[in-house]
């Protein structure tokens, strides 16, 4: 991590992603654990001390299914 | 008091042609021992000016590669002459212009290090030296990266590579692979005006990059090829026609980024190639650098302070 940025190698695919700090407590504090979206979305604005809005809500949902196609994150049954 | 190895010069143009058509000749190349064959005529006198300064290897030994050139039978009446590479017995690419076969042959030795030398990390990036300290000049093709390098080599930095950014993973020691430095159309000039003192290969026009010709590394920079430096500075440069100097740091992680994606085998290196390169960066100052004005530019790198800060 450097200046707020965080630089991630994911093993199983070789690849490195570059993440801002909000991506990176998502990935690294929030989805630690199963959680739906909004249980994911509310946790991180309260780590942020961020506003919780769906504008908010819509925001995470795009960087978790981002995170599932680059293979970071994956679906587990409820 | 070990005797210095002997160089290619020590052959003379004579023994170093029959080398050449012969049993090869044996060149050490920074961390690579490679055995050359060539058997065209017109480019001999001008390899043996670009390399006579190179520790000289017998042939009785494993080599890093072989590559060999020779020229091949044009099938129709008037077709234009060509010449076929091998890398260790294999032809990497199509046969090319005769008249070219210079920078073909230089092509050859980067692509044969690159195919034949994973184990590096190889960063597309010249490297130079002052004080112990490695400079990388990370960029694409048509930055300017050569010219500038060729420029730096002329002004005081020891001269590593204008192609590859040498590292052996787990370390941030950048490696020397001093080698010709192929200058492209305009730049030609650039450096005859610049360093008046380079001394110049022959210029190859119409080749798949235009007009070629190569800067010989510097004697004294072949001379200490095996001593690698740690990396202080990452300069990212762009050559932009008429603009003002500007050298902007950049933030590690974008730096780390610009770095990794620039390196030939970062992706089939893996942890160890990630390992590398955060190295690198956690220790190097790092910057962009556009510029116009070629002096303006190694005054100003050369006035990076070299001392790390506490």
């Amino acid at each position: 991590m450097w200046g707020g940025e965080h630089v991630l190698y994911h093993h199983p695919s070789g690849k490195t992603h570059l993440l801002n700090e909000g991506s990176a407590l998502l990935l690294r504090c929030v989805l630690i654990t199963p959680k739906d979206v909004a249980a994911a979305a509310r946790e991180l604005a309260e780590l942020q001390g961020g506003l919780l809005d769906e504008r908010f809500v819509g925001h995470v949902t795009g960087l978790i299914m981002r995170f599932d196609e680059l293979g970071l994150v994956e679906p587990v049954p409820t | 008091m070990a005797a210095a190895p002997a160089t290619v010069a020590t052959l003379g143009p004579d023994g170093f042609k029959a080398r050449l058509i012969g049993e090869g000749l044996g060149l050490r190349l920074g961390p690579f021992d490679v055995l050359l064959r060539v058997r065209v005529p017109h480019i001999t006198s001008a390899l043996y000016h670009l390399y006579r300064h190179y520790p000289l290897l017998d042939a009785d030994r494993v080599f890093s590669c072989h590559l060999s050139m020779y020229r091949v039978r044009a099938w129709r009446k008037g077709g234009t002459p060509m010449v076929r590479t091998l890398i260790d017995g294999r032809v990497p690419h199509e046969d090319m212009p005769a008249a070219h076969a210079l920078p073909v042959l230089e092509w050859a030795l980067n692509l044969a290090i690159v195919m034949r030398h994973q184990g590096y990390l190889m960063l597309h990036s010249a490297v130079v030296e002052r004080e112990g300290c490695a400079l990388l000049l990370p960029a694409s093709p048509g930055h300017g990266k050569t010219t500038l390098c060729a420029a730096l080599a002329h002004r005081g930095w020891r001269f590593f590579s204008d192609e590859f950014g040498l590292v052996k993973p787990g370390t941030r020691a950048a490696l020397p692979v001093p080698r010709p430095m192929p200058l492209k159309n305009e730049s030609i000039d650039v450096i005859r005006t610049f360093a008046p003192d380079a001394h110049l290969g022959p210029s190859v026009a119409g080749t798949r990059k235009g007009t070629v010709a190569h800067v010989r590394a510097p004697i004294a920079s072949i001379a200490r090829a095996a001593e690698p430096a740690a990396i202080r500075w990452v300069v990212f440069p762009r050559w932009v026609a008429g603009a003002a100097l500007e050298l902007e740091p950049v933030p590690k992680a974008r730096a780390f980024m610009e770095l990794a994606t620039n390196a030939f085998n970062y992706e089939p290196l893996g942890l160890a190639a990630f390992q590398t390169v955060r190295q690198i960066i956690d220790q190097a100052d790092c910057y962009h650098l556009a510029y116009s004005d070629l002096e303006e530019a190694v005054v100003r790198l050369s006035s990076l302070p070299s001392a790390v800060p506490a």
